[in-house]
């Protein structure tokens, strides 16, 4: 039996309301969906929660697995929203104004703003677990909107269209925002480095 | 390419702004993730070169954004990767009595 077989044989004992399969599944996936919730949570009470949400909605939505991918994908799939819905309603925190960390041009449409030319580059972070940490100190302090963005495009690896609909948003407002969110984000780990060299 | 480095960033800037058909700093930046992608048609993928092997700035600039962005997605891989062991029994546990509180309220 290949593996996606495997998956739609556990999505049925799942329907069927096997309890063993059940604990299999959150045994064999939920590690992973519990590291995906960490990058979008900020407290650790909080990622647990959202894994707990995310099998409870797959153990009453069992009926909706058809098969079409691993149930691996569709899990993280399960998280990931379920993170997402978690961000929105929690209460909004000041935030910065991602606008001070993008680049400026004069009025010729040229490149302004000499710190660009000798700032430290995000290349210098090397230490792995520094790497994770200063990634997400700078994460954090980008307005939610943005940081969700990079969170779906450049850490969890959906693409435009994907992450379009998990946001409920169209394609182009995906780029638009990917972009703004990429250039605070260089900015932010610019001046991380700074503060870590100085 | 050489020669270009020969004559003083100052006047580099004011060549890309006057050439013909040479995009601004600003029309290649909001490139920029397209080129990244590898998603720009030829001829405006030719046009940001161009303007990249003259402009020291927009060079610099997206030196520094695509290691943000790599940086960004060998945290998100190196999560994964750290992460690969079985979830905490505490929370394993915690899944498993609000599963069959569920059954019982079906």
């Amino acid at each position: 039996m290949d593996d996606m077989e495997d998956d739609t044989v556990l999505a049925e004992c799942i329907r069927g309301g096997d309890a063993a399969c059940f604990e299999q599944l959150v045994r064999t996936h939920g590690g992973r969906m519990l590291a995906t919730a960490r990058k979008f949570m900020r407290h650790e009470a909080d990622a647990r929660d959202c894994v707990q949400e995310a099998f409870l909605s797959a153990f009453k939505n069992a009926h909706r697995f058809e098969g079409r991918s691993r149930l691996g994908t569709w899990l993280h799939r399960i998280v990931v929203n379920a993170a997402l819905a978690r961000l929105r309603s929690a209460r909004r925190r000041p935030e910065i104004s991602v606008e001070d960390l993008e680049p400026s041009f004069d009025g010729l449409g040229s490149r302004i703003d000499p710190r660009f030319e000798s700032a430290p580059r995000p290349e210098k972070i090397l230490e792995t677990d520094e790497m994770i940490a200063r990634v997400h100190a700078c994460l954090e302090a980008l307005p939610d909107t943005y940081r969700e963005i990079i969170l779906l495009r450049d850490l969890e690896g959906f693409d435009t269209a994907e992450t379009a609909g998990l946001l409920g948003v169209e394609l182009a407002t995906v780029k638009t925002r990917l972009h703004r969110a990429r250039a605070a984000l260089k900015t932010l780990l610019e001046h991380s480095d700074l503060e870590h060299t100085s | 390419m050489k020669v270009l480095m020969l004559v003083p960033r100052w006047m580099r800037r004011w060549m890309v702004r006057l050439m013909p058909g040479m995009p601004t700093c600003e029309q290649v930046d909001s490139y920029l993730d397209d080129y990244l992608d590898g998603e720009l048609p030829d001829g405006q993928r030719r046009q940001f070169e161009r303007h990249l092997r003259m402009c020291t700035p927009c060079q610099r600039y997206l030196h520094g954004y695509s290691q943000a962005v790599r940086v960004a997605r060998e945290a998100g891989r190196d999560e994964v990767r750290n992460a690969l062991g079985p979830p905490p029994e505490e929370l394993v546990q915690s899944i498993l009595i609000a599963r069959a509180q569920a059954s019982d309220d079906c």
